[in-house]
């Protein structure tokens, strides 16, 4: 009996489930057609890493950086995505271990990591999000827990994974304020006995962020490439078809879109709001409950600032924060019974009822693989990239910031001269002496290199292929 | 903290206390109907004479409409935003992000709210826009200038163009052909070299050096003073162009990257040659990217980009940018190594560490 022996709740069990499940998942998908733009856009720049024809140095400032750095060592963007989905979800069951929970709660906790639209979304589609967020919760529970037990080891490391999140998102600078008022309002209590520590803490938060974009501007002097990004603008634009916030600038029209959106939706937080029932009845410290409290704020602020146009994936932030605080609050066995029923409606409640101003969640799910399908003509990209591999050898001048699926799908970055190669200034001023071939777009309002060609397209180039969305120019010498 | 509201006030009224620039929209009034809803409306940088840094869009109508019918304006497709027909006046702000050189549309179409919906409005439903009202406002221009073919496309104004010899051939060649490219190059001033220096940058908006004396390019992205110069790309080791190797003669074009005024020098090896003129050089001329360029008579004009990427050598000089190029990834290595052992210094030190994370 093999399957006696095998502990299903170990962290390696559900290690290698969650692979599984997320690979599945995502081959299905591809199968379907859908593509995700961030892995098409994060493969093509490790392939340049690793085969491009000039080998750059700034490479590695490819934004967001860690899920890069991650998808560089695991080189293939597909296994990145489940390594890292699959990481947070062992690493989550180690924090759930610790806080002794009964199997019923636990295999809850387990079961809403993985089917819950919102996680499902997360993990087979935005993954940079999920890390984003499994990394915030981490954080929160290491100054939650500094603050119960004065462990300023705890302290130290929440300023690592900080600065470990500005690699992630550089919303994470807009809401450093609030972890230093929260650390003001508990150190004032203390009288001032860590301050030392405190101020090291608070050193190490900056000194990272500092450090990340120094050293970009120092190696690289292109910091431009790091904040004019694809990366920044698909997450922005690409889903704004599902879009459901119509929020203005007006903070109070927002607050009340805010709760408006948690009353309707109330029944998928249900977990997050009876963890904080039990926070206030035991009388914890004002610091730890605003820290709890951060979801809604993340809600307001990221409302009020259109960080997204989708609301998908906010009831993932509370349902982390609810099962890391676990491990803080003294739980008894109703407790228990009645923290994994609520778990049970709110996963439920997304599958199959209304719960945001719209849709159910499932729906929205839905409607971004929908998104995802129609955004980029996948098919035609992937006819190009055949029909270059055919082609008589010679270099193509192409911009990789709307053409990474074509460069990707060829899988031979040094056939294409880029914007990241020293000389393509030069190649587009006099293509000629440069390369033998151009890919053009037709959608010139996203292609600079278009725009640049539209009006100038050097006289010895003729069309050599012409598709729907793109054609390929050859010399007439060819 | 009693200035701080002073201080605001003050900053507020900045913007106004500034000459501003002003161009009219149209020329007539325009108006829209359900049947002939959108108006485009094309202009060139070269009309405005300069990259505005601040570039404003305002809208007037002639009357007011009592109506929930809503004007969207976009310029190249991106949307700046949109008008309620219930209030006479709006202002919208133009990024210089999203401006060309030459064919920038702004359009202006006429909708319904989604609240009253398109048959909300009735047939005959016209707005007119006042043209005497409508304009484009701006304070400053945005400098340095990104490229040479925005300097040759978009210079207007009072441009002076200064030469070692006013009657040489390329000067003529090259007015003749900047003229083509733009026209506001019809009246340029042609002067003498003896006459310039940075007192007379007053007097032009835009300057031009066609010169060979070496003392004028100390400042500019290659100083001629130091001799014969080569490009290279310091990751694949290959080298561009080398002033020394080539026989055949060349002009070099290099954009100063000062933030005060635009001026563009033009060094050529031989003075005597003819610079190459057909509808190639011309449109090569209207496609360089970057702040300096060689023209060759065989291969036309190319662009290398010598601020951030190629590096620039001399006649046996040893350069800060080359070595820099060159040890870079050892001095990163120190850093990091730096980095790390505060870091590691910080946590061994912090008082109360417990352990067992």
């Amino acid at each position: 009996m093999a399957l006696q022996r095998v502990n299903f709740s170990s962290p390696f069990f559900l290690f290698v489930a969650a692979l599984v499940f997320f690979l599945l998942l995502i081959l299905g998908l591809q199968h379907l057609g859908i593509y995700n733009p961030l892995n098409l856009y994060l493969g093509e720049k490790t392939l340049i890493v690793y085969r491009g024809a000039a080998i750059d140095n700034n490479m590695p400032i490819i934004y967001p950086t860690l899920p890069f750095l991650i998808t560089i060592l695991c080189y293939s963007p597909i296994v990145a995505q489940i390594m890292s989905t699959a990481l947070c979800i062992s690493i989550l069951s180690v924090f759930l271990k610790r806080a002794n929970l009964s199997p019923l709660l636990f295999w809850s906790c387990i079961t809403t990591l993985f089917f819950s639209p919102c996680f499902v979304f997360l993990g087979s589609v935005h993954y940079c999000l999920y890390l984003y967020y499994f990394l915030l919760t981490i954080s929160f529970y290491y100054i939650s827990r500094y603050m119960s037990q004065d462990d300023t080891m705890s302290l130290l490391l929440c300023g690592l994974i900080n600065g470990f999140l500005v690699l992630c998102d550089l919303t994470t600078l807009a809401y450093g304020v609030l972890i230093i008022f929260a650390l003001y309002l508990h150190i004032k209590k203390l009288g001032y006995k860590l301050f030392s520590s405190w101020i090291m803490s608070l050193f190490l938060i900056v000194i990272f962020f500092l450090f990340a974009v120094m050293n970009c501007y120092i190696y690289t002097e292109q910091i431009s490439r790091l904040f004019n990004n694809v990366y920044l603008k698909t997450s922005r634009t690409l889903y704004s078809e599902a879009q459901i916030f119509t929020a203005g600038s007006n903070f109070w029209y927002t607050l009340w879109f805010v709760i408006k959106y948690l009353m309707l939706a109330s029944p998928i937080f249900l977990p997050f709001w009876i963890g904080l029932y039990c926070m206030i009845r035991q009388k914890k410290s004002v610091g730890q409950i605003l820290i709890y409290l951060f979801p809604i704020l993340f809600i307001i602020v990221a409302v009020s600032m259109r960080w997204h146009n989708f609301t998908i994936q906010l009831p993932a932030l509370a349902l982390l924060f609810f099962m890391v605080i676990l491990g803080n609050i003294k739980l008894t066995a109703l407790l228990q019974k009645v923290m994994a029923g609520s778990l049970c409606i709110s996963l439920c409640y997304g599958f199959f009822f209304h719960s945001s101003p719209g849709n159910p969640l499932l729906v929205q799910l839905k409607e971004m693989y929908g998104v995802l399908r129609t955004s980029a003509p996948i098919d035609e990209q992937k006819a190009i990239a055949n029909y270059i591999l055919a082609m008589k050898p010679g270099r193509i001048l192409c911009n990789d910031d709307v053409n990474y699926g074509i460069i990707y799908f060829t899988q031979d970055p040094a056939r294409f001269l880029l914007p990241n190669e020293f000389e393509f200034p030069s190649a587009i001023s006099n293509p000629q002496l440069f390369t033998p071939y151009l890919l053009w777009t037709k959608n010139t309002n996203d292609d600079f290199l278009s725009q640049w060609l539209q009006y100038k397209m050097p006289e010895n180039y003729k069309v050599i292929s012409d598709y729907e969305h793109y054609s390929i120019y050859g010399l007439e010498d060819n | 903290m009693r200035t701080i509201p002073l201080f605001i006030l003050v900053l507020s009224f900045w913007n106004g206390l500034l000459n501003g620039y002003q161009k009219p929209l149209t020329d007539t009034n325009f108006t829209l109907t359900l049947a002939d809803h959108k108006k485009n409306i094309v202009f060139d940088l070269y009309e405005i004479q300069g990259v505005p840094d601040d570039l404003e869009l305002t809208l007037m109508l002639e009357k007011e409409a009592n109506r929930s019918a809503i004007v969207t304006v976009t310029c190249n497709e991106q949307f700046l935003g949109t008008m309620l027909l219930n209030s006479i006046k709006k202002i919208f702000s133009i990024p210089r992000e999203i401006l060309f050189n030459e064919g920038n549309v702004i359009s202006i179409s006429l909708g319904a709210t989604l609240a009253n919906g398109q048959d909300g409005l009735p047939d005959g439903f016209a707005i007119s826009f006042n043209a005497s009202q409508s304009f484009f406002t701006w304070y400053k221009y945005a400098l340095p200038l990104r490229n040479i073919t925005q300097f040759l496309m978009i210079s207007g104004g009072r441009i002076g163009l200064f030469a070692d010899d006013i009657n040489s051939s390329f000067v003529k060649t090259f007015s003749q052909l900047w003229e083509q490219i733009n026209s506001n190059a019809k009246n340029l001033q042609t002067l003498p070299i003896e006459s310039y220096s940075k007192a007379i940058w007053n007097e032009f908006d835009y300057i031009v050096l066609i010169t060979n004396k070496t003392q004028l390019y100390k400042n500019l992205p290659i100083n001629l003073s130091k001799g014969s110069f080569k490009f290279e790309n310091p990751i694949t080791k290959r080298i561009l162009f080398d002033s020394k190797t080539t026989s055949l003669p060349y002009w070099l074009w290099q954009l100063d990257r000062n933030r005060k005024k635009p001026i563009l020098a033009i060094h050529s090896s031989n003075p005597e040659a003819d610079f190459p003129v057909t509808e190639t050089t011309l449109n090569n001329l209207k496609r360089q990217a970057a702040s300096v360029a060689v023209t060759l008579v065989e291969t036309g004009t190319t662009s290398y980009e010598t601020n951030k990427q190629l590096v620039v050598t001399y006649d046996d000089t040893i350069t800060f940018k080359g070595v820099w190029y060159k040890y870079r990834l050892y001095f990163m290595a120190i850093l990091t190594l730096f980095f790390i052992i505060i870091i590691y210094h910080i946590a061994v030190n912090l008082k109360g560490a417990k352990g067992n994370v």
